[in-house]
């Protein structure tokens, strides 16, 4: 418990992990304010279109997890906290936990607020949250969150730079994920079991064209919703367990 | 300036990360264009020249943050403070260093696109891939200038932020994301779309080189201009960044 605290008191006496908590709010919530205030076409106001800035927002909250790990190597930081708690399964355990906590917690709070503010803006516009479809976006958004925290908190402390770490992880989902998908032939196979296609896939399945169902690549997914996420869910422990044996093992 | 030119070169080339991009950038843009042209040939995806170059935009990602680092580094371990105390005139430091890093980003470029061209060749020797018109000329050639332009943009937004982690997401999240997302705000996205620079560097490269190739992003924006204006609008938007990075750096603190 104690190391949580410590944990805490490190990632928020950094200016960082402010910004990108910000920039996560003002991405997510700004988006969904502009899609509905600048639609004529009440149709494309769902549920969905107001989370659609989730796409833009999770990247951040990639580099604020990266960041999270990261900036300890850089500053030699981590060699303290490992001195202090030998336990370094702990450290790293207790780091990931407070952390995809609070991109949990941030990813539930946009969620909610992008909804509120896009049915302000368009009253009429008929948005309730009544299909399972519509809940699962809205409040999976959180957890969506966190998983890719724990992606993240992973990458960081298997790479250790934070230049390196940020870079592989948004080229890989921002890009690799989408253009593999143009390789003739064998691209379709492959993107469906990527990760973060499939934590796109629990989040919009049933949401629609303007959700960002398929993220406009029409697959035919080998899961439902709920299988997605475990399999995304499944890749995270696979990182984290790898990351947890490597920290263990090597100079720290 | 020459003396500039080849410290800022020493700088670069002592340090193990511009190696790694580099190496990334060829081997990424080389290989990705190998693979979409071993696996083209169908009806709706055919062999053409702007297949074997579709990974540039991947690379050039990659030298992004090249750029972005040879200036970030400089700040995080403050020999940019050594480097403006030995030289005081900062407005050449910077250009030399963004000279350097353009022309290096430039030659890696024209390089690769010639080498995956080559490569495209060897996979499918059958194919018509003659470099036999202008559109495709331009796409060939134009990878190296387009990278250069985009070298001078990483340098001016890292010299601007000055932290690594920052720049690099910032630039990454905008090509990657902004420039391809914000197509979908209703009504005015298309507007805004047509003016973001890489949008306008894309379709200078690939304008007339078919859907496959990438022509439009797939966006099938109605741009403003032919390849050669978007190209100048890309070589604009890269010279104010630059011209405000100097004039920050100039002002401020090192």
């Amino acid at each position: 418990m104690s190391l949580l605290a410590v944990e805490r008191i490190k990632l928020f006496s950094t200016r960082s992990p402010w910004w990108c908590i910000g920039l996560v709010a003002f991405i997510s919530i700004g988006f969904a304010a502009l899609i509905a205030a600048l639609t004529d076409d009440l149709e494309f106001v769902t549920v969905g279109s107001t989370q659609v800035g989730y796409n833009l927002a999770f990247p951040v909250i990639l580099v604020l997890a990266i960041l999270g790990i990261t900036t300890e190597y850089r500053f030699s930081t981590i060699r303290v906290s490992f001195m202090a708690v030998p336990n370094r399964t702990a450290v790293l355990m207790a780091k990931t936990t407070l952390v995809a906590l609070v991109c949990g917690v941030l990813g539930e709070v946009t969620a909610f607020i992008s909804y509120g503010v896009a049915k302000l803006i368009q009253p009429d516009a008929g948005l309730s949250i009544d299909t399972g479809a519509e809940w699962r976006y809205v409040t999976g958004i959180g957890l969506v969150y966190a998983i890719g925290a724990i992606i993240g908190i992973s990458i960081g402390a298997l790479v250790r730079q934070t230049a390196a770490a940020v870079s592989i992880v948004l080229v890989y989902s921002l890009l690799f994920e989408s253009l593999i998908g143009l390789v003739p032939r064998v691209g379709d196979d492959i993107q469906k079991y990527l990760p973060f296609i499939n934590a796109n896939h629990y989040l919009t399945q049933g949401a629609g064209e303007a959700g960002g169902e398929g993220a406009g690549f029409g697959l035919d997914m080998p899961w439902g919703a709920w299988g997605a996420l475990a399999y995304y869910v499944a890749i995270a422990v696979a990182f984290l367990v790898a990351a947890t044996v490597i920290v263990e093992r090597r100079d720290a | 300036m020459v003396t500039l030119l080849a410290v800022e070169r020493i700088k670069l080339f002592s340090t193990r990360s511009p190696w790694w991009c580099i190496g990334l950038a060829a081997t990424i843009a080389i290989g990705f264009g190998a693979l979409f042209t071993a696996l083209s040939g169908s009806e709706e995806f055919p062999v053409s020249v702007g297949v074997t170059q579709i990974g540039y935009g991947f690379a050039a990602n990659v030298l992004l943050v090249l750029a972005v680092l040879a200036i970030t580094t400089e700040y995080r371990f403050n020999t940019i403070k050594v480097t403006f105390s030995a030289v005081p005139n900062r407005t050449s430091v910077l250009l030399a260093k963004t000279t350097l890093v353009a022309v290096v980003c430039g030659v890696l470029g024209e390089i690769t696109a010639f080498a995956s061209y080559g490569v495209g060749r060897l996979v499918k020797p059958n194919a018509d891939l003659a470099l036999n018109t202008a559109h495709e000329w331009r796409y060939v050639a134009g990878i190296g200038l387009v990278y250069a332009i985009s070298a001078i943009i990483g340098i001016s937004i890292g010299a601007l932020i000055r932290q690594t982690a920052g720049a690099i997401s910032l630039l990454l999240v905008y090509t990657l994301l902004v420039e391809g997302l914000i197509g979908l705000v209703p009504k005015v996205g298309d507007d805004i779309q047509k003016l973001l620079p890489f949008v306008n560097a894309n379709h200078f490269l690939t304008v007339g080189n078919g859907a496959t190739a990438g022509e439009n992003n797939g966006t099938g924006l109605q741009m403003h201009w032919g390849p050669w204006g978007a190209l100048a609008y890309f070589v604009a938007v890269a010279a104010v960044l630059l011209v405000a990075a100097i004039a920050v750096v100039e002002r401020r603190d090192a």
